[in-house]
């Protein structure tokens, strides 16, 4: 086989590779969404979007709305008298944080208490089957390595027969060879199952009507609109009109060297393992949503 | 335009009823759809009005479907009825214009259906629809008065009158014997039709444009507001006329 002839049957592999390996995911990991029961919880959906610290920020936004909490020039602060009205662990939490002094949302985002909570979060959706983690990294590790080892084997080997054979021109089967290594690799460094995804694609189409609504949502928590449209699609498009604290808590991601043009940018968007830290960079997390587009 | 899809709605919808299975339990008789979804036809600014039907009721059963029931509120707009099984003869007869109109538009998503059977006192369906009607044909004029001059404050009012016009231009054709398989919306048609006034005609226009694309004709909106007011009052007149007849 020529060289360029390689050149082709190796991208043609490469692509009934990656379509095959997907293939296999979906079949494995697709399960029944029950999209309304999921939603009951939406720190639970801020969480799958976008990472555990993406649940801190949503709760601090309900918490907000209801007047539970107050704001001042970018911190929060407890409105004592309406401390007992939380129901949920997170929010109890971030009233007893905010209780004492007031805090900014990224000194609330590194207390180790509420990082755990998150955790919590983040394991439910790991048994749920929603998250790239534990077995079912293991199940996608120990398919995705071996292909990555015959790709990557077929390409030396390549190499190998071209040098014995005089053919010093490799340039472009080893870039070829990189990045099928780069996109093979993709579904271990992936941080939502395909479950996880078409939970995430439902719970968007469910509540897709809400974002018809967004300039009627009227400011004091009186039902879910505000808080689930803002777990599912991010805090940046909530309406500054009615929430005039959006830009000053949430600020949506400043586009850096290294997180340009990405929409799942910010601290919370990336593997779910290592949201322990947002300082700085915890206006992000916009989970494809608003964020990087402007 | 629908704000909901259809796919949607039904996914959500079967989501509804099995969290109410669950929730109430052998106290649920029935899930009902009624009003435009049952007919497929809604609209952006529709809701999604359902009735769940109950033997009997306790706090710790609404407790377990509040979750359920916010998310279907912010998802499709749900807009739910609790109503016990004692009360429904009770509720048909004291509201009977929305009680037919439910009876004649709805859509049975689980249990029994209790309509069917549900007896519309027809004396207290005319009576509470001339209610309406004048109350509408007095509230028009009162907010043409206030209002007319800003056409943009016009339209949910315009809109808001589609509803009770419609029921009653049903009850009225109904009473006639010629509403086989009409829905409200046809009715009206039928009736202004009948009519054969240009002004009740614009005004049902700018009723439809307003109800289903949010937006009324140029100029024209505070005309439409008093034909509607006098479209009120010639249904009403021609209710009283009809019942006098029987």
């Amino acid at each position: 086989m020529s060289g360029e002839a390689f050149l082709v049957f190796y991208f043609v592999l490469g692509v009934a590779v990656y379509f095959l390996l997907r293939t296999w995911i979906a079949s494995g990991e697709k399960r029944t969404v029950v999209s309304v029961r999921f939603a009951e919880d939406p720190y639970r959906v801020a969480t799958l979007r976008a990472g555990g610290t993406e649940a801190i920020r949503v709760a601090v936004f309900s918490l907000l709305d209801r007047g539970l909490l107050s704001e001042t020039n970018g911190q929060i602060q407890t409105v004592a008298e309406k401390a007992e009205h939380a129901r949920r662990p997170i929010e109890q939490t971030i009233l007893r944080l905010c209780a004492k002094t007031p805090l900014t949302v990224p000194g609330l985002c590194s207390v180790t208490e509420l990082q755990d909570i998150c955790k919590k979060y983040e394991a439910e959706l790991g048994e749920l089957g929603m998250l790239n983690v534990g077995a079912v990294r293991k199940r996608r590790a120990g398919v995705v390595q071996p292909v990555l080892w015959i790709m990557g084997l077929i390409v030396v080997y390549r190499i190998l027969y071209a040098l014995t054979h005089g053919h010093f021109n490799l340039t472009f089967l080893i870039i070829e060879g990189v990045f099928a290594f780069i996109w093979l690799r993709k579904p271990l460094q992936e941080r939502l199952t395909a479950h996880g995804e078409a939970a995430l694609d439902r719970l968007r189409g469910m509540l897709g009507s809400v974002q018809s609504r967004v300039n009627q949502f009227s400011a004091g928590g009186a039902n879910t609109d505000a808080v689930l449209f803002a777990s599912i699609f991010g805090l940046e498009l909530l309406p500054l009109s009615t929430f005039d604290f959006r830009d000053r808590l949430f600020p949506r991601p400043v586009p850096t060297s290294s997180n340009s043009g990405s929409s799942s940018s910010g601290c919370s968007g990336g593997d779910s393992s290592s949201s322990s830290s947002c300082s700085g960079g915890c206006g992000g997390g916009c989970g494809g949503c608003g964020g990087g587009g402007d | 335009m629908p704000a909901v899809s259809q796919d949607t709605l039904d996914e959500v919808l079967d989501e509804f009823v099995q969290e109410a299975r669950q929730a109430f339990s052998n106290d649920l008789l029935a899930v009902i759809l009624f009003g435009s979804g049952a007919e497929g036809r809604l609209r952006q600014s529709s809701d999604v009005n359902l009735l769940v039907y109950l033997d009997e009721l306790d706090a710790t059963c609404l407790d377990a479907f509040r979750a359920t029931l916010r998310v279907c509120h912010s998802s499709i707009r749900a807009s739910v009825m609790f109503l016990l099984k004692e009360e429904l003869q009770e509720a048909a007869t004291l509201f009977a214009v929305k009680f037919n109109d439910i009876k004649n538009r709805h859509r049975l998503l689980c249990g029994t259906d209790p309509f069917p059977t549900l007896e519309i006192d027809q004396a207290a369906l005319h009576r509470r629809t001339r209610e309406v009607l004048l109350n509408l044909g007095i509230r028009l004029r009162e907010r043409y008065a206030l209002l007319s001059l800003r056409q943009e404050q016009l339209l949910p009012v315009i809109a808001d009158a589609a509803a009770p016009l419609r029921s009653a231009a049903l009850a009225l054709l109904e009473l006639q014997g010629k509403a086989t398989g009409l829905n409200p919306r046809d009715a009206l048609l039928q009736v202004v039709q009948g009519t054969g006034r240009e002004d009740f005609a614009e005004a049902v226009q700018a009723l439809s444009l307003a109800r289903e694309q949010q937006i009324l004709p140029d100029g024209h909106a505070g005309t439409a507001l008093l034909a509607l007011s006098a479209l009120a009052g010639h249904l009403l007149r021609c209710l009283t006329e009809a019942e006098g007849a029987l």
